[in-house]
């Protein structure tokens, strides 16, 4: 006893007359989820850059300008060989000016330098940041002195611990944003088509007494929360893609510009925004339709 | 064959009002049956009760043969489906038109919407709505509503026909024509209950007359009158 068309006009035209309500679920539905869909955004730009950041986080060990060759070899097989690191650059002094001269074109500080004061050095890069510390201690010996042919070694402890303790809290406090912000949804969405359904309790018991099933009363009714969830939420994509397109992918151009980073929602090579927006767009249906389920439970019972 | 039966039915309230007191009856099939009585004297308790509107407080009721107190919820609708009823109230949803409204009892039965297009004019003629067929509950009067009421309970040609006055808001040339359609639904086999409290009808039909008087049966007559 499938019976579409007869469900699908009974949705539209009980939407159409009780179109105050309904315009308001969809309202609740657009600006909630286009809320969730901009914080999601933001994590996960946030994110990129920490990722990035983490990933930049370099140890720099400076050579002695007298090393051998043979043992410069030496240490950067040893180096290599670590599991904790993930590259290895080395650059030679001839390297480390040009770089410091790129860096300070036209400056006075150029014209006061005579020779070659800057130091050959290894970049490493981890895979692990947070090994940073135990990869340092490698290049000293027992008694806290440097091993032969390194004059020092350069990676910002304090820095890099603030920055672990900074992403853990951005990611806790992003993480219970975003879950609030959900449940809230949740919260909002159920009310609303919970008041549309109250408010046609009647016609509800109506059609039971003239013979309706449960579900023959029940389907419109979820008809109507899905498309009521998802024209909002495609409003809620809607609004998202206006503003990404005008604000937040300006925004995005400028970390990219000033920190290379890549992995961005919109501007990213993994295109997330197009993800959030499906996430959206399903999760606004199947609000609607769950909210109207559990709903009409109150009043569908018997 | 018995089509209704009651077996020392009680029905109190939940505010402890004792509608029904210990109904015996029995209808047969194809029977047409007046309910009087005054007001409050439970007619409409007695026909909220067939279909399941509210359930009893003690006995039993058999509608072919069939113990309706123990019926499964998820049976209700399949019952309900078999007796047509006119409401007291009319019960017409408001959001839809008397078209519409009536349209609605053939859709919850699955009938397809060739049938409902054919079937529902028609209908809506014979009780003499066909020009209202657009209009909402709210743009008719009482004794308009009351016939789209009807048209619904009939529509789908169930085997009972409950009608809670029928005519209460009715000129009487068009509750004769009401009469004239319960009688020949009656005819074709329909078991037919009316509550009411037109003494006229009820004595020029001569039926038969179960009165009501405090929630007791105080009369039951095969061919009876209304009343002193
Ligand atoms: N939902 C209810 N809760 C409590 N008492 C009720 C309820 N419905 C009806 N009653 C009481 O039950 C008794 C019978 O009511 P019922 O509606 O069956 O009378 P009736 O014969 O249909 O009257 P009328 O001719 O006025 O329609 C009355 O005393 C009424 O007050
Ligand atoms: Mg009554």
């Amino acid at each position: 006893m499938l019976r579409p068309r007869y469900f699908f006009s009974e949705t539209f035209t009980s939407f159409k007359r009780n179109f105050l309500m309904g315009f308001t679920a969809i309202t609740t539905v657009a600006i909630t989820l286009f809320i969730v869909g901009f914080f999601a955004v933001l994590v996960f730009d946030i994110q990129g850059i920490i990722n990035s950041i983490k990933s930049q986080v370099e140890l720099a060990v400076y050579l002695e300008d007298n090393i051998s060759v043979e043992l410069r070899d030496y240490l950067e097989g040893e180096i290599s060989s670590w599991e904790e690191t993930s590259g290895i650059k080395y650059v030679s002094k001839e390297q480390a000016f040009e770089r410091f001269k790129e860096q300070n074109e036209g400056s006075d500080i150029l014209k006061e330098i005579q020779g070659n004061p800057l130091p050959a050095s290894f970049e490493i890069t981890l895979n692990d940041p947070e090994k940073v510390e135990l990869v340092a201690l490698r290049f000293m010996d027992k008694d806290g002195a440097y091993i032969g042919g390194v004059d020092d070694v350069v990676y910002g402890q304090s820095y890099v611990n603030k920055l672990f303790s900074i992403t853990a809290i951005i990611g806790t406090v992003a993480f219970l944003i975003i879950i609030l912000l959900l449940l809230a949804t949740v919260v909002l969405i159920f009310n609303t088509i919970r008041l549309s359904i109250y408010a046609r309790r009647k016609e509800i018991e109506v059609m039971k007494l003239v013979g309706a099933s449960n579900w023959f009363v029940r389907i419109p009714f979820l008809f109507e929360g899905f498309f009521e969830g998802f024209l909002g939420s495609t409003i809620a994509v809607v609004l998202l893609y206006i503003l990404g397109n005008s604000l937040l992918i300006r925004g995005e151009r400028v970390i990219v510009d000033t920190m290379r980073i890549k992995e961005l929602a919109i501007l990213g090579s993994g295109h997330i925004i197009i993800y959030v927006y499906i996430g959206i767009i399903i999760l606004g249906g199947l609000l609607g339709i769950i909210s109207s389920g559990i709903a009409l439970r109150r009043f569908v019972k018997a | 064959m018995n089509m209704i039966e009651f077996r020392k039915v009680n029905k109190v309230y939940e505010n402890e009002t004792v509608a029904l007191r210990n109904i015996n009856l029995s209808i047969e099939k194809g029977e047409f049956l007046f309910l009087v009585g005054p007001s409050g004297s439970g007619k409409s308790t007695f026909i909220k009760l067939l279909i399941k509107e509210i359930p009893v407080t003690s006995g039993s009721i058999f509608i072919a043969k069939r113990n309706v107190c123990n019926l499964k919820n998820s049976r209700i609708p399949q019952l309900r489906r078999n007796i047509g009823c006119v409401f007291q109230d009319f019960k017409l949803l408001p959001n839809k038109t008397a078209f519409e409204n009536v349209a609605f009892a053939l859709e919850v039965i699955g009938k397809p919407g060739y049938e409902i297009r054919v079937q529902v004019p028609q209908v809506l003629k014979l009780v003499g709505l066909h020009n209202k067929s657009n209009s909402y509950p709210h743009q008719l009067s009482g004794g308009e509503q009351q016939r789209v009421s009807i048209a619904r309970a009939f529509v789908n040609r169930p085997p009972i026909l409950l009608a809670d006055e029928p005519t209460g808001n009715i000129d009487p040339a068009t509750s004769d024509g009401i009469m004239k359609i319960l009688s020949r639904i009656n005819l074709v086999g329909t078991t037919v209950v009316m509550a009411t409290h037109d003494r006229s009808i009820v004595n020029s039909m001569r039926r038969r007359v179960v009165e009501l008087e405090e929630g007791e049966i105080i009369r039951d007559q095969k061919r009876g009158v209304y009343g002193d």
